[in-house]
């Protein structure tokens, strides 16, 4: 891509600070309530008083949207944090440690990487029950081996840097050593990989809760939204359509995130 | 009682094909405030002996598998992890061959010295600092102050040896041991380099371990020299006794390989064939296939490490 790289961490850390905010402060910027019915002004376009329309209740497009987002961007946010926290440890022991250490870590994580992502996710939220929580459990169990994956390459290959040695040789023990030497060398990718998940992993919450499996109407989230507005795809698309391009635009702009950091972060491009 | 007494020092690596006898049998001893060079090619064993010395070997494939290492007394060898990591760096500290990637890229020289302290001594982060601009000084690094606030890739190799041997002696060690200290670094660094280790040996009173192939480094900095070939001490001696009269072959030809600004127009002198590979050493003497002087006995019986006079130890039943 030849868009400058400052112009792309701009446009996409913009872009995703400005749908963070929006989600947070739905309460306030919402024009109206998005629980609130009406027959009367049910399978409108968009209109003066309903900016996107509103859905077969009459409930405003518009507001669901932005409450939606809530539930969308904190589970898809907060699940590959969650995921990351644990994954960059186990990654970082096992390709730390090695033998053993290493084999059951690796092991596990090739099983759970065995299904597919999305599968997964779903084998996890139905066991667990449809709810707000068993979406960001299931989607942090299943990202859960990518984090360990890269964490523990990522390790084994700043394990074998001699300052490592020296400070083995400086009587530093594993523990300090793995937090003070290998996560600081390691950060970078993990942080591209994190921003480039926290994409993939709204995309899991809307597959989610499309199948009714993530938050649980009447409470909007995008992909309950998607749901409720297959059922009258041609009489009234506005709440699919709304609800889908607020998926596209924040996949969009986590990923650029994700790629203008890793060309700030890479050495060949990095500035 | 010695500094540093090592005793019949048996290092092997257990690996999938066998047990290769990396180190089979060494033993030295360095006084406090003396210095003792290990030269060798490439895998005869010295820098598995040296990293015996702390136990940084790396375990699994490695074992020390006999022999002690007493330090002030202390057997190295079965010490506790524990006690082992309150050692390492603050008694016996050690210097690696490659001085850009010694340092950790992304703390600041000044950082990791401090932090180098605070392992050992309950110093406060200020008086830590204060240190390592001390020792930055120490090791003849102008403008120290600057220079501790300094990442490692802003300094040129000379500059960041330099740092990394100051880190090695932030702690005031007794011992320090230096794997190829140079050989990263141009000629004129070098010298620098080992004028410095000189100059804080004789300040300090630090004993130091020093591994190399270069002769010349030997020559220029250490008192007693060992010489091994194939995991074997071959022959050990006063570093002026060495190079005036070498007494094992190997080690004579090893002073007539070194490159000499006086003779012109010679073809520089090799040792012929190669080290035996580790899994199928020859009988008797490891070095009889290449040695010119070998005998009958050579090839049965291994020759033992003997006083051959002008305190030199030799390994061989021909000395010179």
């Amino acid at each position: 891509m030849n868009v400058p790289i400052g112009k792309l961490t701009a446009i996409g850390g913009g872009l995703s600070l400005l749908l963070i905010l929006l989600a947070a402060f739905s309460p306030w910027i919402a024009p109206l309530d998005p629980l609130d019915q009406s027959f009367l002004t049910a399978n409108q376009g968009p209109t003066a008083e309903h900016w996107f329309g509103t859905d077969a209740f009459g409930r405003d497009v518009l507001s669901r949207v932005l409450f939606g987002g809530r539930v969308s961007l904190a589970i898809g946010i907060l699940a590959p944090l969650l995921s990351a926290l644990a994954g960059i440890w186990a990654g970082m022991l096992a390709g730390y440690l090695g033998g053993w250490t290493d084999r059951l870590l690796s092991r596990s994580s090739d099983l759970l990487m065995s299904f597919p992502t999305l599968l997964l996710g779903v084998m996890i939220a139905a066991a667990l029950g449809p709810s707000f929580q068993s979406a960001v459990i299931a989607i942090a169990v299943a990202l859960f081996p990518r984090f360990v994956r890269l964490s523990r390459s990522a390790t084994q290959v700043v394990r074998r840097e001699p300052f490592i040695d020296a400070s083995i040789a400086a009587g530093r023990g594993t523990a300090s050593i793995v937090l003070r030497h290998v996560l600081p060398n390691i950060a970078g990718p993990l942080v591209v990989a994190l921003s480039l998940w926290i994409a993939t992993a709204i995309r899991l919450e809307a597959a989610l809760s499309f199948l009714g499996l993530g938050a649980q109407p009447p409470a909007p989230s995008w992909g309950n939204m998607i749901r409720d507005g297959m059922s009258d795809l041609v009489g009234d698309p506005w709440p699919a359509a709304f609800a889908g391009a607020a998926i596209t635009i924040s996949v969009l702009a986590f990923n650029m995130v994700g790629d203008a950091l890793r060309d700030l972060l890479d050495p060949e491009t990095g500035l | 009682m010695s500094l540093l007494e090592v005793d019949d020092l048996r290092v092997h690596l257990f690996t999938d094909r066998g047990v290769v006898k990396a180190v089979d049998g060494v033993q030295f001893s360095v006084e406090a405030g003396r210095s003792l060079g290990i030269v060798g090619e490439s895998g005869c064993g010295k820098t598995m002996t040296a990293l015996s010395l702390m136990r940084l070997i790396p375990e699994p494939p490695a074992r020390i598998v006999s022999g002690s290492i007493r330090f002030d007394g202390e057997d190295v060898v079965t010490m506790s992890p524990d006690r082992l990591r309150a050692l390492r760096g603050n008694q016996i500290a050690m210097i690696y061959q490659d001085p850009m990637t010694s340092l950790n890229p992304v703390f600041t020289v000044g950082e990791q010295i401090a932090e180098a302290v605070r392992l050992h001594r309950r110093d406060t982060r200020s008086a830590a600092w204060t240190r390592a601009v001390e020792v930055l000084h120490l090791v003849g690094i102008p403008d120290p102050d600057r220079v501790a606030r300094a990442y490692p890739h802003q300094l040129s190799g000379g500059m960041r040896q330099r740092a990394v041997i100051g880190m090695a002696l932030a702690c005031e060690p007794k011992l320090l041991i230096a794997d190829e200290p140079t050989t990263a670094l141009d000629v004129t660094i070098q010298a620098q380099i080992l004028e410095l280790l000189r100059r804080l040996q004789g300040e300090l009173g630090t004993g130091i371990v020093l591994i190399t192939h270069d002769l010349g480094v030997i020559a220029d900095l250490v008192d007693d020299v060992i010489v091994m070939y194939a995991g074997k001490l071959v022959e050990r001696a006063p570093v002026r006794q060495l190079f005036a009269a070498p007494r094992h072959p190997y080690t004579s030809g090893l002073l007539r390989s070194v490159p000499s600004l006086d003779i012109r127009e010679r073809r520089l002198a090799t040792i012929d064939g190669t080290v035996p590979p580790a899994h199928a050493m020859p009988n008797g003497c490891r070095f009889n296939p290449r040695c010119t002087l070998a005998r009958d006995i050579c090839h049965e019986q291994e020759p033992p490490l003997v006083d051959v006079g002008n305190g030199t130890m030799a390994a061989c039943w021909a000395p010179l």
